[in-house]
């Protein structure tokens, strides 16, 4: 420790007694950059969690459409004599948990009040503004063809053109919506756990997965509370074949993701230790694998009907896996920091790396 | 381009935070040293070193700004928040591969040190004169800069780092 010199010669350590009490008895604490980062946390995980279930559900249902597997009509008359076909409700509700999604999103901001304004301003090089634009197609073209098949079935059936092109729209702007979420992460290139080429297809896989699952509880739920529906076994059959086929690949990705990350250099090792032996372990191995993969795997598969209490079981294990994997990501975001060197090691080593030489520390100053 | 940096002597700190009670009594913070936009760390040898933003010439906080709010000044070179139109987001804590911009729950934006629109408090306030306000060449701050923002890039993985 040396003793430093200028305008008064203080003793290395010692403050001046004039501070205030509680910077005196606030201890220095040592840099943070081998911390997981933790500005982004519960609320982010919810924000993108919401977000895949939304769009994974409304893909899934769009798609099984297309194989035509959907729900029959179901006319209700709402209290102001309004009819609507409830079926639509059960299968089209994706944009819906969407806006509410992006709703929540505002209680994670520290300011909202421009955010209309200024949050699309640089859709060319940030993945929030992207995001932001993305998000309201979802919601627009999702919730238009949710309100058309919710109130007017007869106008659609009527123009299948029509139809068609909203579903298309609305299936682009759903899978946008997933990979989107998997992006925002993979934009932080400083981070290896996030930036890496296997995060958006995993977060796709899983929103798909949990959208499915959703998807199933949905129509179990009305099932179970006595909304029959024509084609509710067809459809809990189908989204159970493809939960379980998404799990299978969701399984594989998150191995190749993790193997992924370990190779990322340092920080990336330190993510996956966390993920694996550390902080994280506990989420991931009973949350992520467990509840998220195997429990409603197995479930799925060993469910006597498709209108078992099982596949309800099995649909909220595999959304709360699939929530903590999102914050089990958040949570390994260990920084990879440039070095910081000391302004003498720094000039001592700027003197002798010759332009466009290695960066790393010399021998010299390593033995220091 | 040779715009003014702040230079840290880590030799010469003596970790008595005043520097982090003037930037936040500059900032309109009163004393509260943990709303400071500047941070004193302690080292892996037990000295001390504020850690200040590097006002880098490719900024990745600015990139990740999805307003931007977070952007270089075109006149001084300086990475600057407008905290009028930041939304609070922390994309750009994120973003940040120094940490140095920091979320302030008071003001409700993300906040960083703006070289005090040209003259740093914490220049004046340190004692034992360990921060320096110079032009980047003269310190070497451009190379500086450039090795921190190498090491984003996955085709130099050569750098070493010390343990902390």
């Amino acid at each position: 420790m040396q003793t430093s010199s200028g305008r008064g010669e203080t003793e290395a350590g010692m403050q001046p007694s004039w501070l205030p009490p509680r910077l005196l008895s606030q201890s220095i604490p040592k840099p943070r950059f081998d911390e997981a980062q933790r500005a982004w946390g519960l609320s982010i995980a919810v924000y993108l969690f919401l977000g895949g279930v939304g769009a994974g559900a409304f893909a899934i249902a769009i798609v099984l459409g297309w194989a035509g597997i959907a729900l029959g009509p179901l006319p209700r008359v709402l209290p102001g004599g309004v009819e609507i076909d409830l079926s639509a409700l059960l299968l089209f509700w994706g944009p819906l948990l969407v806006a509410g999604d992006a709703a929540l999103l505002l209680l994670h901001l520290g300011r909202n009040k421009h955010l209309f304004v200024t949050a699309g301003r640089k859709p060319r090089t940030a993945w929030l503004s992207r995001g932001f634009a993305i998000l309201i197609c979802f919601i627009c073209t999702g919730g238009l063809l949710l309100l058309l098949a919710a109130l007017a079935p007869g106008w659609l059936s009527g123009s299948p053109a029509a139809w068609r092109f909203l579903e298309v729209a609305g299936l682009l702007a759903a899978l946008a919506t997933a990979t989107y979420t998997g992006m925002l992460l993979h934009s932080m290139r400083q981070i290896p756990a996030w930036h890496t080429a296997l995060l958006p297809p995993l977060f796709v896989v899983s929103a798909l997965a949990t959208g499915a699952l959703a998807l199933a509880l949905t129509v179990w739920i009305a099932h179970s509370v006595g909304v029959e529906a024509a084609g509710a076994g067809r459809l809990l059959d189908a989204t159970t074949v493809a939960a379980v086929a998404l799990l299978t690949i969701e399984a594989v990705l998150v191995t190749a993701y993790v193997r992924a990350v370990r190779r990322a250099g340092r920080s990336g090792e330190r993510s996956v230790l966390l993920l694996l032996g550390g902080t994280w372990r506990a989420p991931f191995w009973l949350g992520v694998i467990g509840l998220g993969i195997i429990s409603p795997a197995v479930l799925l598969v060993a469910a006597p009907a498709v209108t078992s209490p099982a596949v309800a079981l099995a649909a909220v294990s595999g959304l709360a896996g699939g929530f903590v994997l999102r914050l089990s990501v958040l949570g390994i975001g260990i920084k990879d920091s440039p070095p910081l060197l000391s302004l003498s090691t720094w000039r001592a080593e700027a003197v002798r790396w010759p332009l466009g030489g290695s960066p790393g520390l010399s021998p010299e100053a390593r033995a220091q | 381009m040779n715009c003014r940096v702040l230079i840290v002597d880590d030799e010469k700190c003596t970790g008595c935070q005043l520097c982090l009670v003037a930037c936040a009594a500059r900032h309109e913070a009163g004393l509260n040293a943990d709303r400071a936009r500047i941070d004193v760390c302690r080292t892996a040898d037990d000295s001390h070193a504020p850690l200040i933003c590097n006002h880098c010439e490719a900024p990745s906080c600015a990139r990740a700004c999805p307003t931007g709010a977070c952007r270089v000044d075109p006149a001084g070179g300086r990475v600057i928040i407008d905290d009028r139109v930041c939304i609070g987001c922390r994309t750009c804590v994120v973003a940040c591969p120094f940490q140095h911009a920091r979320f302030d729950k008071v003001l409700g934006v993300t906040v960083k040190c703006d070289f005090c629109d040209g003259a740093p408090v914490c220049v004046e306030a340190c004692e034992a004169q360990a921060i320096h306000y110079v032009y980047a060449e003269e310190a070497g701050a451009g190379r500086r800069r450039e090795v921190g923002l190498r090491r984003l890039r996955p085709s130099l993985k050569t750098i070493d780092s010390r343990e902390p």
